[in-house]
């Protein structure tokens, strides 16, 4: 049976709150004291436990928070003469067959070559712009210590998680954050040179409505969306060419048109052309 | 809010901060996931778990900043990531099914773990994540409780822990946790 005191320096080791040389001693005395050993192993799993509560608390009040990845910033200018290119073919397929059909689906077969010829004017400027190494990389921060109560998106146990696995690291592509980061600032310092903003051309608001549950207006320049979108991520697209726009609305992996030629109520009805949602979810992942 | 300002907040536990935070890099962060083979949701919790391990190094003062903390939370996201590619790796080799059979029996006592801790009270909740998780100094704790003291927070959470330990011992033996 373990004394009042050890359980008080168990209870300060697993709090983090021993020194480097009681954190040692304390550990030297698990190796041999085995009724210390057993206490550890019941506190540790509880302290753990308590952490992963915490963990979760926090993930749900991150989840809570509205988040809308509309880009507002950080875009390259490259990639936007890119999207100039491309948008003539968007507007000339997407809008067309959209409008020529009345169940509001685009499955015309002909998009298939118009698209891909623009598609290098998308992808090439785009990832020419963003440096391939980040500055500071190399310099890991400490994330598997406090990793120990952090759920990964796959729920891996912790113990494999804390291991040094030797396998070669995954090659990622990366950007400078700290660009991204400086262009927001910038804005929001009101600073931001001209060419490089993007400011949305339109103003979004979301309502939630008891006749509309999953509905779009466009009124007065502006774009309401009718459902809880607050709670989840959506996104809005727009596409722009001979000064007309075609606005598409990315939500839970839907891609939807928003058709601009009214005030109506109208109710969201996905995209289902495998070509034009290719050519959405490229662009989005530029 | 300046980035100074946020830095602050958040290693006082702020958590409006933490939200502020979330927000404003929100694209910068899951945008890295998502040109890496990675999907929306898997994007927003690696940026999620990212920033937890950004605020607990904060709030517990582990935390000297050298850098912007976008590049700081960016880079955490790296690795995050990259371990999580080099799981799927592995598991789509044969540790697969070892994984899943492995799995099942921590992951009831994680249930039942959770079941105690949801039957504390608030308070003692509170106490017990703050100390634990936040690593936060008995001061802070009752600064941030609004505790008369540091001993009435310390008796508050030995208090709390206790309730705690009985609570599992009432559904398991110490036996059952030994490694």
């Amino acid at each position: 049976m373990a004394s009042e005191k050890d359980l008080e320096l168990l209870d300060q080791y697993l709090a983090s709150q021993l020194n480097a040389q009681d954190k040692a001693a304390f550990e030297k005395r698990l190796e041999t004291d085995s009724d210390l050993k057993n206490e550890f192993s019941f506190q540790r799993k509880v302290v753990e436990s308590v952490r992963k509560a915490r963990v979760a608390e926090l993930k749900k009040m991150l989840n809570d928070i509205p988040v809308s990845s509309i880009p507002t910033d950080g875009t390259s200018l490259l990639s936007k003469i890119g999207l100039f290119a491309v948008a003539t073919a968007l507007v000339g397929t997407a809008l067309y067959f959209y409008l020529n059909q009345e169940d509001n689906t685009i499955i015309e077969p002909s998009t298939t070559e118009v698209l891909q010829e623009e598609k290098p004017a998308i992808t090439e400027p785009a990832k020419a712009e963003e440096p391939t190494q980040e500055p500071g990389i190399h310099s890991t921060p400490e994330a598997s210590k406090v990793d120990k109560a952090i759920s990964t998106p796959s729920k891996a146990p912790v113990a494999e998680k804390l291991k040094e696995e030797p396998v070669a690291p995954a090659a990622l592509d990366v950007f400078d954050p700290t660009e991204e980061s400086t262009k927001t600032d910038a804005i929001e310092a009101g600073t931001e040179n001209e060419k490089e903003s993007r400011t949305p051309s339109i103003l979004v608001e979301t309502i939630i409505d008891k006749k509309y549950t999953f509905h779009y207006q466009f009124k007065e320049n502006k774009l309401y969306l009718y459902g809880t979108f607050e709670k989840n991520l959506y996104e809005i697209m727009e596409f722009f060419s001979d000064n007309k726009r075609t606005m598409f609305l990315f939500y839970k992996d839907n891609y939807y048109l928003l058709n601009e030629e009214d005030e109506r109520v109208k109710a969201l009805a996905p995209i289902k052309d495998p070509v034009l949602l290719q050519k959405l979810r490229d662009y989005r992942k530029d | 809010m300046n980035e100074k300002e946020i830095f602050e907040r958040i290693c006082k536990g702020d958590e409006k901060a933490l939200e502020f935070l979330y927000q404003k890099y929100y694209r910068m962060m899951t945008k890295l996931v998502i040109t890496n083979s990675g999907t929306e949701e898997e994007a927003r919790d690696v940026y999620q778990d990212a920033l937890i391990v950004f605020w607990q190094k904060a709030t517990s003062g582990n935390l000297v900043l050298t850098s912007k903390m976008s590049t700081y939370i960016y880079s955490i996201c790296q690795n995050l990531w990259r371990k999580e590619l080099d799981r799927k790796k592995r598991l789509s080799n044969e540790e697969k099914d070892t994984a899943v059979l492995l799995d099942t029996d921590s992951s009831e006592r994680e249930r039942v773990l959770a079941k105690c801790i949801d039957q504390l009270g608030e308070t003692c909740k509170r106490v017990l994540m703050l100390y634990y998780f936040e690593e936060m100094s008995m001061q802070d704790i009752a600064d941030k409780l609004g505790f008369a003291n540091t001993d009435t927070a310390k008796t508050k959470k030995y208090k709390c822990k206790k309730k705690l330990d009985e609570l599992v011992k009432a559904q398991y033996s110490e036996q059952d946790f030994l490694d």
